[in-house]
């Protein structure tokens, strides 16, 4: 079946094909998914090079237990899901092993790749590359609860309930948690914006 | 409203996520609460600079790679291949064999040389050999 064709499936028909057999059919799901799980991993590692070892694991790992999904609409929160729980065992694998050089590879991943900034004043390209360190930076201070429950809905535009149905967690929980981390990150962002004499004031 | 529960509905409708019922409650909230005004704007500021970042590539390749991966886990695992367990038989078979002849051959030279001996001795008249039994002849080689 020619592959324009396979792009109108829902995902519960390509996981159906897929079950049957037809694994090309999978490339589609991949398709549909890879970037948004891409960025999601990104956010949450803040390495590129990272990131793409863990989508690849994750769309593994979903093939592999592709008889765990239930086929009821909603796959979006069943490779969310597999997303979330290869991208926190990864962390926390890491925080057991101690990985100093991350934090500058961190800074260079998220800089290399900003097309945008062609023709553009350098100081204004310096600028916005610190602002975006700083948010990097301020993300990964985070707690992961936190972090996450943030990149699904900022990054992702995820509503609350699909971000319930990935996590398990209630609705107020996620408020909340979404809430405390834009206070947590305005709080660091003001602090590193601010001139350390304002900050003495204060 | 308290401030504490204002700033988690400030959240909820930057997320467009509050109720029209606490939107109201939350409007009323802010046209008395100059903190949560000024809440209300950094939040709006943080939402801007965390929207600024930009989206990451989708690296070159990853799909295939992702592809490549799958295909690899759904091909058949490769089977022992048959002429070596094969071998592994045969040689275990060969060498039980030889093992178990070796050991047939020295009982059959120690039965021999038991029949050497008694022949010897009967011609010696030390023995005498009766159907299955073997006697001594007394008083000859008897000690």
């Amino acid at each position: 079946m020619p592959e324009e064709l396979k792009k109108e499936f829902s995902d519960d028909e390509l996981v159906e094909a897929v079950r049957k057999g037809y694994t090309e059919d999978f490339s589609v799901l991949v398709k549909r998914y890879g970037r948004k799980i891409f960025h999601f991993v990104k956010r949450m590692t803040a390495d590129a090079d990272e990131a793409e070892s863990i989508t690849q694991e994750v769309f593994t790992n979903v093939f592999a237990h592709l008889n765990r999904y239930t086929c009821q609409g909603n796959f979006q929160a069943f490779i969310f899901r597999a997303a979330k729980n290869t991208t926190l065992n990864h962390l926390n694998r890491q925080k057991r092993t101690v990985f100093f050089s991350r934090l500058v590879k961190s800074a260079e991943s998220f800089t290399v790749r900003d097309n945008r900034c062609q023709n553009e004043d350098p100081s204004e390209i310096l600028a916005r590359k610190e602002s975006q360190d700083m948010v990097t930076a301020a993300l990964k201070r985070l707690r992961e609860t936190q972090r996450l429950a943030l990149i699904l809905k900022v990054y992702l535009d995820l509503s609350y309930k699909e971000i319930a149905d990935i996590t398990g967690w209630s609705t107020s929980k996620i408020e909340t948690l979404i809430s405390r981390a834009k206070t947590a990150l305005k709080k660091d962002i003001l602090l590193q914006e601010m001139p350390s004499s304002d900050v003495k004031k204060e | 409203m308290k401030c504490k529960q204002a700033l988690i509905y400030l959240s909820c409708r930057q997320d467009g996520e509050l109720s029209d019922q606490l939107n109201r409650e939350l409007k009323e909230h802010l046209a008395g609460c100059n903190d949560c005004r000024a809440a209300a704007a950094q939040l709006h500021e943080l939402q801007e600079t965390l929207q600024a970042a930009p989206v990451p590539e989708w690296p070159i390749g990853l799909q295939q790679k992702i592809m490549r991966r799958i295909n690899e886990k759904e091909r058949p695992r490769p089977r022992l291949v048959p002429a070596v367990a094969y071998s592994f038989i045969f040689a275990f078979f060969f060498i039980l064999t030889i093992w178990l002849s070796q050991d047939q051959r020295k009982e059959h030279e120690q039965a021999q040389s038991m029949a050497a001996v008694i022949s010897n001795s009967q011609q010696m008249s030390l023995l005498t050999v009766q159907d299955n039994s073997i006697a001594f002849i007394a008083g000859r080689g008897e000690k």
